[in-house]
This record gives structure tokens, C-alpha cells and sequence, in this order.
């Protein structure tokens, strides 16, 4: 079953001589349970379509429908309610709140859907991710690898149904990058949900289940044509 | 230096917004402080035009001089201006009433700050010039040349031309002190060569002090006593003391204010740099280098920021100068505040105070810089790293929700810009606040004072002459007469009696009782030519002393019930018995009534309490005789004399009341007992003090009419004391009301720059933190989440400057009114009168009103701009 669908997914930005197409009609569909890999060189769009997959940006035409709903014909309200309970994102510049602990990061979009936390459950998922012990650290106390890791835990702690990862190693080193992606992997997998990741690392994009190639602004064919 | 010039340009330019918010917080720190100084300066000036009326523009006044010295004095370099007179003679009316003629030359009008209504200054040996008041009183035409035949008292009958009017001195008319001038000439100084009084005006920015007395020692002036420092006008000009601790703590505190106004939005953007510069020096600027272009861009938003600060407080000032503002407290009246002034201390202050914040901040910025690397600066880590971690969290933080947590989290984390916010906020509302209660503490005290005697602010107040003898005084007849003038509003009326008091010196209080006795029987005590102040008793034991006794009516009577410090007053008892009320003034150690350096305590001269008893001796059957009650009272024949004991059942610290002549002064004992015993100790039934009170709302016509039958009253017994307050109050009203619209002016002007800060601070505050913003409604907040997070962060600072402002201004309230009610002891009254404490809660609430809505307002911009961006571009925003 696809969890996210694209239609004609498009989205321009000036106009006449200054227009500049982010993204140039995508259709793109992703299975429930799968690791797919956005890879593309810098200004090819996969930011863009990634937010807009996300329903943090909107687009200029097209549609995004994720369990079969178009996130983009919700107002900002719903959209807002929406993405906090079924997409999980993971920004490369970790994007954590610098005056809340580790914990109250990781439940921030639980208490913003003002829902009980289940202890238990963030508990374990710090556990997987090995930041248990640093529960109550502030993020300037943490380590690049740390801090990602807390925003990974974030991003799966509504237990979403897509997990959305915009370069998640891109500030790491080598060896942590791997022990990150390696946790998303088992984590995703663990509680059954759908990882998009972009990336530019060839390596790292391998240890998706499927790979998505973007080039200005469209999706590239095994033969490296656009489609 | 150009090329740092042009760096710094470029980043005000780039970050437009910060910029503005800089300039704007130095242009705000300078257009409240020239403001305010100038507005300051203004009720100083108010302060000083009012000293000029009441006390003279002379800095000094050398008495008992000659005209050798008169003429070293003119010729001192430093003076600007001398006018000298001298006591020509005593003009004894036909109707009773004596004028003092004064020899003096013109620029004693000058001096009182007064000026000829028509005609000239008398330069010539038989000429005269009288005030317009003074003329009426002596019902003598308004026509210059005339010829006026005067009595005088050492020499004789003589004829003056009247060649000028002078404007009425309304203070000399509001006590009746009647004065008229002739020519300052050799033949009139004949046999007053060495008794000229000679009034000194230095020129301007000199210490005063020190001037008077190294003119008067150039001149000869050897005793100190004849060195006469015009103390109220130099008080209120600062001069009386080495500092002038007045203007002192006045720009202490607009540095202080101006300055944290400045600090705590300018520290925000020079950290905010952090990075740029890091950037900087990661490409290889030095540290000197970034020092200058700090530099450089401080230079330019201080020189763009002061001009528009100085000009906006010059215009702002400006529209106060000439408005009509009406007070719609008192009266329909508007007053112009024309005399508002541009303080031109006030804008070096303000160029210093700005200049010295921006420079501080500037200096902790360039140390960070260069204290941090390159790669820490650049990752901005220095910032974050000051958020300290924490084990517990506090019960406030459990309790919010998480968009309010972090709220609350990031004003916990920004402490010090919060603190700098709060405080500026709070010095503007607290000011307002204690200026509120301070005006109504007096307020409600004049209120309560007024209540135990109205009569002392009635318009008109007559008061039968000390020489005429004591039996005479006004009928209640013809005082119904006036009563029932449609001009009038009321009447008060009290009988005087001047009487001596017989008492044990034991009752004397230790060395403040003798010591007042030694000055009561000096020169400058009792008046010596009414006699000695006290007498030996007929044992060794015994000691009689001057008073005076007040006949009350009832309502009288139960008035002065509200000023008793002691004793309590039945008026049955009072109108049957032989009970009274008791003043005894209090003195110093010295036995002086006044000390102006207000350091000495003041006791009562005498040990009196309720209970006691004591005894009143008048010289009834000498009245009774009609002899002269000064020679009586003077020689004090026992023979002419009765005793009555009467018992003391109240004792009041304030004088309701008192006879305005020598013979009744004030520094003597007054005893109040009802109108009844009155009678009945002294035979008397007339009234010798009438106070008359016009109705409110009066006309001109009204004020004429009334002026007609009060002066037809007070010719009906010659030589009548008639004090007509009219213009006296009006202007004293005026004044009033000016100083208070200038000081309450001044606390507006500091709650709305003070809130303008705020705003700007709470505005950037949560600008800067769109990135932050931005993550959050990444992560799901929703709009409505976001904007109760924003107000929420906005009426917080609201709540903890609202808070902070009451409790500040509370305890500054409780002090004030301790140290007027219980430790000011100046004078020998109390100062406050109505020792009760009360909140001013109007202006608690209006506060706590202003502070949210600040708090509030303060968000609303935010909350729209950070609405506009898009998250994606909130996110990858760089502060």
C-alpha cells in the first residue's frame, strides 16, 4: 500500500525571466514500511519537495496525498495538527528548542496535541537511541550525534506514520553518520513506519531500500533521463 | 577609518530592522532625557518665578549699611543689579490704619518683582508712590499729581504728590502690610545714613554664597546677621548649598533610566553580531580591526539616533510651551505653561548618558569577540552556552503548558535584558505612582487641616488692630450683615484676648523650655516695644508669660476637636466650665521655633497635659478702665489683673487660628475655651477676628462689591487689619497647578518611553527568535498554539514589571509618608497633620492596566510578522 503519493507535484518561484522551478511535476509514490532514498546534487529540488511532502511548504501546483489524504487542500490549522501527528521530520541542522531538556524536546509535538505522554514508550525510544542517560542535558550540552539523535527521537515520538529526514548526517562525521542512520533504520523498522530521507552520500543512500534520483527540479529514470 | 565607516554602513543597512532598533532605543533614551530635563528645569524655573514673588530677586540684603558702602556695593563687579531704601516713616491714617514709608530707589520694584501701573517712581523729596491696594484701603483716588496730606509719626504733617501707582504686591495685599515710597535723597536719608538696606542681584552662574559674603566684607559688613541670603529664592535656584543636590539626583536618575533604556536593546544587537564578526575573523580580520568597525557602526547610530532623539524631544517640548492646559481639578480655568524651557544641560546629559551605554555595550561586545575563536562565534555556541543547566524544575514550569514553558524558559534565560526592561518600566510607573500618592497625601492632609479651621482660606480676614483697646471688636449684628451679602458663602468669627499665663517653672521643658524663655526675652523674640515676654511671680517659683485666648464658637469648637493630639473636647463642658484647649509651641534645643537646616529636634517649650491645671491671668480690670492694652499688658500692675484657673482638657499641636499682631503672636502659648466662658472671664462679647468667604463660582462684579462692604466693615473700627487673599490664592492656585501638571507630565512622559522600550525589547525579543518559531509550527504547532505562546511571553513581562512597579512604589510610599508623619520635625506644626495611610489604588490599577496592555500590544507585531514568513524559511533563518 503507498502511505504518500505525489501528483504533478510542482513548485515555482518568481516569474518571466526570473522564474525558477524547484520542482517540475513530480509523481512520485512510496510503500508503507520502506526506506527510500532521495539523492541529488545541491539546487536539485529534493529540499523542496521534501517540505512540500511534508506539508511545511505548499505547492504551486500538484498535490501530496499521505494515507490517502491531500495534506494540501487542509488549512494551516488541520495541516499543522496533521503533520504533527503523521509526519515526523529530521532537519540536518537538528533544530532542537536550546531552552528545553532532552525529554521535553522529544515530546514537544505530544504536548503540543496536548495528549498524555507514554512515558514507557519515549523511555524505550531513548533507550534505542542511546540518550537515555542524557535525559535531562540541555542540546549545548550534547554532541552533534547526540543532538541528532534527540531529534530523531522527536520525530518518531508521535509514532508517525512517514518519518521525513532532510540530510540527517549531513553535519556528522563518518562513523556517526552511519551509527545515525543505522538507528533510524532499526527504529522505522521497529515501529513499522515509512523513512524518505534525502542525501547526497551515495554510500548512505544504499542502505535505503529504494533509491529516487532528482536533477532540477525532476525525477531521473534508471538511465539517469528525466520523467 | 573610511573603509571601517563603510563596513559598518553596510551592515546597518543589511540588518535594517536591528538597526532601527537601535537607533530608535538611543533616540528614545535622548528625547526622554531632554524632555524631562526640559521639563524639569521648567517647574524649577516655576519654582524660582514663584521665590522671585514671594521673597524678591535679590540674592542678598545688607542691612544697617551707609552710603559709602551703598556706593562700593554698586560698584562691585559681580553685581547686576542694587536697590536700596530705608525706613522713611510711619503714616498714621485717619481711619486707624498705619503705612510704612519706605525711601527706596526705583529698582526696588524690580526686586519685588513688580512694577508702576501709572505715572513714576518718586524721585523728588515730596513725592510719593503708593500701590493700587493701598490707595484703596486708604479710600484715596486713583488721580496722579494730587496732593495727599500725611500724618507722620516722628515728623509731622506733611504734603506729598502722588506721582505713581504701583501694581499691587499681591503677598504684601494678602496680609495687609500697607507701604508706600518716597524719593531715596539725601534730605529724605537725613538721620537714616547708616540704617539703608541694600537688596543685591549678582550676575548670573556664580555661587551666590560665597559672592555675599566677599561683597560684604569688601564693603565692611562685619556681623553675619546683617548678611541676609534670600534663602527661598536660593533653595529654589539650588544655590543655597555647595551641591546642588536637587539637580543631582535629578540627572542621576535620567542617566540611569536613559541609560538602561539603551542598554538592553543595544546588548542584544551587539551579541547578535557574534557571528558576523567570527566570520569576520575566521577570513582574517585582527581584533583591532573588529574593534573599529564596532566602533564605526556605534558612531553612526549614535550620531543618527541623538539628532533624532534631540529633535524629537526639542518638538516635543515645544508643543508644551504655550498649550492651554486645563486642569478640570480645581477649577474651569486653563492655564498656559508658557513657562517651559528647552534645558540645554538637559541634551549634554542626554548626548553624555546615550553615548556612555552604547559605549559599555560596545565594549562588552568587542571583548566577547575577541575572547571567543573564530569557529565558536561562528557556530554561535557562546550564546547558547549560557543557558545554564537545571535538575529541578520549578512549580511554575510543571504547571505550564509547553508552548508557555518555553515562553518562560527563554525570559528565565534572558534575564538581564528582562531585568533592564522591567526596571526601566518600572521607574516611570512607580514614579507616577508615588507622584499620585504624594499629591494626594497633601491633599487629603490640606483637606483635613482646612476642616479643623475653613477659615483660613476665606478670602477676606479681618483682624480688629493690637492698639485698639480690648473690648472693642465687631458686633454679631454687623457681622449678619455681611453674612447675608449674596456674595458671601460664610462667615467665621472669634474673640482675642491677650492675657498672661501664671505657671511653675518647673513646668518648663529642661533646657528647650529656658532656652525659649532666654529667646522669647531677646531681640529677636517678643517684640521689645510691646515689653518684656515674661515676668518674675510672686514666688521664686513662679513665672507669668504672654498668651493669647481664642473665644470659639460651637462649630468652632468641634473643628478644632479634629486637630487635638491629646484630651478630648465636650462643648457643653466647655461652655459651662472652666476647661480650654491648649497650643504650646514647640522649639529646638536653642528655644528657637524654626531651624532651616531642619536637623534639630523640636519639643514642646512647656510640660503640659490634659488634666493639669493653669492659671490665666488678664488684666480685666485695666480693660475694663480702657487703658492702653499694650502699656498694660507691658507694665503689668498687678492691680489691674484677675486670675482664673482653668483645666486642660486638650492640647493641639496646630494653631487653627491666631490674632495676626504682635500682641498675639504665635510664638506664644494660645489657649481656645468656648465663646461662653469667654464672656464670662473677661466681660467681652465682640469679635475681633471676622473671616469672610466669598461664594465659589464668583464674578469680577461679585469680587467688587464684596471688596466695597468688607473695607466699609474693617473702617468701622480704625486701624483694622484687612487681608484680601483674592489674587493671592488665584495665583498660588495657578502655580499649583502648573508644578502638577509638570510633574505628572514628566511621569507620563516616562511610562510612555518607558513603554516604547518595553515594546521594542519585547518586539525584538521575539523577532530574534523566529528560528525558533519556525521549528516549533515544523513540528506541529499551530497558529492559535503560537500566537497564546507569543501573548502569553508578552504578558508575563507585563505581569513582573506590573508587580515590581507596586511593590517598588508601595514601600517608597510607606516611607514617605513615615518620615513626613513621624520623623520630619522641621517645624513646630506638625507637617502631616492626618497621620492615616492609605493606597492610591487608582493608580495601582491604572498600572497594572498600562503594563498589560503594553505587555500585550507588545506581541502583536511579532506575532504577525512571524505569521507571514513561511516555515521553511523561518527555519533556515539565520538571527
Amino acid at each position: 500500500m503507498n502511505i504518500l503519493e505525489t501528483k504533478s507535484l510542482k513548485k515555482y518561484y518568481g516569474k518571466d525571466a526570473n522564474l525558477v522551478k524547484a520542482v517540475d511535476g513530480i509523481d512520485l509514490s512510496i510503500e508503507e514500511g520502506k526506506f527510500v532514498a532521495i539523492v541529488g546534487s545541491s539546487g536539485s529540488g529534493k529540499t523542496t519537495l521534501l517540505h512540500m511532502m511534508g506539508g511545511l511548504d505548499r505547492p504551486t501546483e500538484g498535490k501530496v496525498f499521505i494515507d490517502n489524504k491531500d495534506i494540501h487542500s487542509m488549512n494551516d490549522e488541520s495541516l499543522a495538527i496533521f503533520r504533527r501527528r503523521k509526519v515526523g521530520f529530521v532537519f540536518q541542522s537538528y533544530n532542537l528548542i536550546p531552552v528545553l531538556n532532552v525529554w521535553e524536546n522529544i515530546t514537544l509535538p505530544i504536548e503540543f496535541d496536548l495528549k498524555t505522554v507514554d512515558n514507557e514508550f519515549i523511555e524505550e525510544l531513548m533507550r534505542t537511541l542511546n540518550i537515555y542517560d542524557k535525559k535531562n542535558a540541555l542540546p549545548n550540552q550534547l554532541s552533534g550525534g547526540q543532538q541528532q539523535r534527540v531529534a530523531i527521537a522527536r520525530a518518531l515520538a508521535t509514532r508517525p506514520a512517514i518519518v521525513l529526514a532532510d540530510e540527517p548526517t549531513g553535519n556528522l562525521d563518518s562513523k556517526t553518520s552511519l551509527e545515525v542512520i543505522n538507528l533510524l533504520k532499526q527504529s522505522v523498522r521497529k515501529y513499522h513506519q515509512t523513512l524518505v530521507m534525502i542525501t547526497h552520500d551515495e554510500k548512505l543512500a544504499q542502505m535505503a531500500d529504494r533509491i529516487v534520483r532528482i536533477e532540477d527540479g525532476k525525477l531521473l529514470n534508471r538511465e539517469g533521463e528525466s520523467c | 577609518m573610511l573603509r571601517y565607516m563603510k563596513i559598518a554602513w553596510k551592515y546597518i543597512r543589511e540588518y535594517k530592522k536591528r538597526s532601527i532598533a537601535m537607533i530608535l532605543s538611543i533616540a528614545l533614551s535622548v528625547f526622554l532625557v531632554v524632555t524631562i530635563g526640559s521639563l524639569a528645569e521648567s517647574t524649577r524655573v516655576l519654582q524660582v518665578n514663584d521665590a522671585k514673588k514671594d521673597s524678591g530677586l535679590q540674592h542678598v540684603r545688607y542691612d544697617g549699611v551707609n552710603m559709602e558702602q551703598v556706593n562700593k556695593i554698586k560698584e562691585y563687579q559681580n553685581v547686576k543689579k542694587v536697590a536700596n531704601s530705608f525706613y522713611y516713616d510711619g503714616w498714621n491714617h485717619e481711619s486707624g490704619l498705619t503705612v510704612n514709608i519706605l525711601g527706596a530707589e526705583k529698582n526696588i520694584l524690580y526686586m519685588e518683582s513688580n512694577k508702576m501701573k501709572v505715572g513714576r517712581f518718586s524721585t523728588k523729596s515730596n513725592e510719593i508712590a503708593v500701590e493700587e491696594w493701598v490707595l484703596d484701603r486708604l479710600r484715596i483716588p486713583h488721580e496722579l499729581n494730587q496732593t495727599i496730606k500725611i500724618s507722620l509719626a516722628e515728623n509731622g504733617e506733611k504734603e506729598f504728590k502722588l506721582v505713581g501707582i504701583i501694581e499691587n504686591n499681591l503677598d504684601k495685599q494678602s496680609v495687609g502690610n500697607l507701604e508706600a515710597y518716597v524719593a531715596f535723597n539725601d534730605e529724605n536719608l537725613a538721620g537714616r545714613e547708616n540704617h539703608i538696606y541694600s537688596f543685591v542681584e549678582f550676575k548670573e552662574d556664580l555661587n551666590y554664597r560665597d559672592e555675599a559674603k566677599k561683597l560684604g566684607k569688601q564693603v565692611g559688613v562685619k556681623d553675619e546677621k546683617r548678611i541676609v541670603l534670600n534663602r527661598g529664592l536660593l533653595t529654589a535656584m539650588g544655590e543655597l548649598n555647595a551641591i546642588d543636590w536637587d539637580l543631582v539626583k535629578k540627572s542621576l536618575f535620567l542617566m540611569v533610566v536613559g541609560g538602561m533604556v539603551i542598554y538592553s536593546i543595544y546588548n542584544i544587537s551587539v551579541l547578535k553580531r557574534v557571528q558576523e564578526y567570527g566570520m569576520m575573523r575566521a577570513i582574517g580580520s585582527t581584533k583591532k580591526q573588529i574593534i573599529y568597525v564596532i566602533l564605526s557602526e556605534l558612531f553612526i547610530v549614535y550620531m543618527i539616533g541623538v539628532l533624532l532623539g534631540i529633535l524629537l524631544g526639542v518638538f516635543f517640548t515645544n508643543l508644551f510651551k504655550g498649550s492651554t492646559m486645563s486642569s478640570g481639578l480645581f477649577t474651569e480655568i486653563d492655564y498656559k505653561l508658557d513657562i517651559v524651557v528647552i534645558s540645554r544641560f538637559a541634551i549634554g546629559l542626554a548626548m553624555l548618558t546615550s553615548f556612555g551605554s552604547i559605549l559599555l555595550s560596545a565594549i562588552r561586545g568587542s571583548i566577547l569577540v575577541n575572547r571567543v575563536s573564530p569557529v565558536e562565534a561562528i557556530n554561535r555556541s557562546t550564546q547558547d552556552s549560557n543557558i545554564k543547566f537545571k535538575e529541578r524544575e520549578s512549580f511554575i514550569e510543571k504547571v505550564l503548558t509547553i508552548p508557555k514553558k518555553v515562553s518562560y524558559k527563554n525570559l528565565r534565560r534572558n534575564k538581564k535584558t528582562i531585568i533592564f526592561t522591567i526596571v526601566s518600566m518600572a521607574v516611570g510607573c512607580t514614579l507616577f505612582m508615588v507622584q499620585t500618592f504624594k499629591t494626594e497625601l497633601w491633599t487629603r492632609d490640606w483637606k483635613y487641616r482646612n476642616s479643623i479651621d475653613k477659615s483660613q482660606m476665606y478670602e477676606f480676614r479681618l483682624n480688629t488692630n493690637e492698639g485698639r483697646p480690648m473690648k472693642e471688636g465687631y458686633t454679631t449684628e454687623q457681622i449678619d450683615e455681611i453674612s447675608k451679602l449674596p456674595q458671601v458663602q460664610d462667615v467665621s468669627f472669634k474673640q482675642v484676648l491677650y492675657s498672661e499665663l501664671k505657671i511653675n517653672k518647673k513646668i518648663l521643658n529642661g533646657i528647650y523650655g529656658k532656652n525659649y524663655i532666654k529667646f522669647m526675652n531677646s531681640e529677636n523674640g517678643f517684640l521689645k516695644d510691646l515689653g518684656d515676654f515674661s515676668f518674675e511671680g510672686v514666688t521664686k517659683d513662679e513665672m507669668i508669660i504672654r498668651n493669647t485666648i481664642l473665644g470659639l464658637s460651637d462649630r468652632d469648637l468641634k473643628s478644632l476637636s479634629k486637630g487635638l493630639k491629646e484630651g478630648q473636647i465636650d462643648i457643653d463642658q466647655m461652655k459651662n466650665e472652666p476647661v480650654a484647649v491648649v497650643h504650646i509651641p514647640k522649639v529646638n534645643e536653642k528655644g528657637l521655633y524654626f531651624d532651616h537646616t531642619g536637623k534639630s529636634k523640636s519639643e514642646s517649650a512647656l510640660n503640659l497635659k490634659v488634666g493639669d491645671k493653669i492659671t490665666v491671668t488678664i488684666p480685666k480690670k485695666g480693660y475694663d478702665k480702657g487703658i492702653d492694652t499694650v502699656r498694660l499688658l507691658a507694665e503689668h500692675d498687678k492691680s489691674q489683673y484677675i486670675d482664673q484657673e482653668f483645666t486642660i482638657i486638650g492640647i493641639t499641636d496646630v494653631l487653627p487660628d491666631k490674632d495676626g499682631f504682635h500682641l498675639g503672636t504665635d510664638l506664644a502659648p494660645y489657649l481656645f475655651i468656648s465663646g461662653n466662658m469667654f464672656k464670662e472671664l473677661s466681660g467681652i462679647d465682640k469679635y475681633r477676628l471676622v473671616r469672610v468667604d466669598m461664594k465659589d463660582n464668583y464674578t469680577e462684579g461679585d469680587y467688587k462689591i464684596l471688596k466695597e462692604e468688607v473695607q466699609k466693615m474693617s473702617e468701622i473700627i480704625p486701624g483694622t487689619l484687612l487681608e484680601d487673599r483674592v489674587e493671592y490664592l488665584k495665583e498660588a492656585e495657578k502655580s499649583d497647578i502648573t508644578y502638577d501638571l509638570l510633574k505628572n507630565s514628566i511621569s507620563i512622559i516616562l511610562i510612555l518611553i518607558s513603554g516604547l522600550s518595553i515594546y521594542n525589547n519585547i518586539n525584538y525579543n521575539l523577532i530574534s527568535r523566529i528560528r525558533e518559531h519556525g521549528i516549533m509550527k515544523a513540528i506541529g504547532l499551530t497558529k492559535k498554539q503560537f500566537r497564546n505562546m507569543i501573548r502569553f511571553e508578552g504578558l508575563i513581562y507585563g505581569i513582573i514589571s506590573a508587580t515590581f512597579s507596586c511593590a517598588i512604589a508601595l514601600m517608597i510610599e510607606l516611607g514617605i509618608f513615615i518620615y513626613y508623619a513621624y520623623i520630619f520635625d522641621k517645624y513646630s506644626e506638625p507637617v502631616l497633620l492626618l497621620k492615616r495611610f492609605f493606597i492610591e489604588w487608582k493608580s495601582f490599577l491604572i498600572v497594572i492596566a498600562i503594563n498589560l496592555s503594553i505587555g500585550y500590544i507588545a506581541t502583536i507585531g511579532p506575532r504577525r510578522q512571524v505569521d507571514k514568513i513561511e516555515i521553511t524559511d523561518a527555519i533556515r533563518a539565520v538571527e
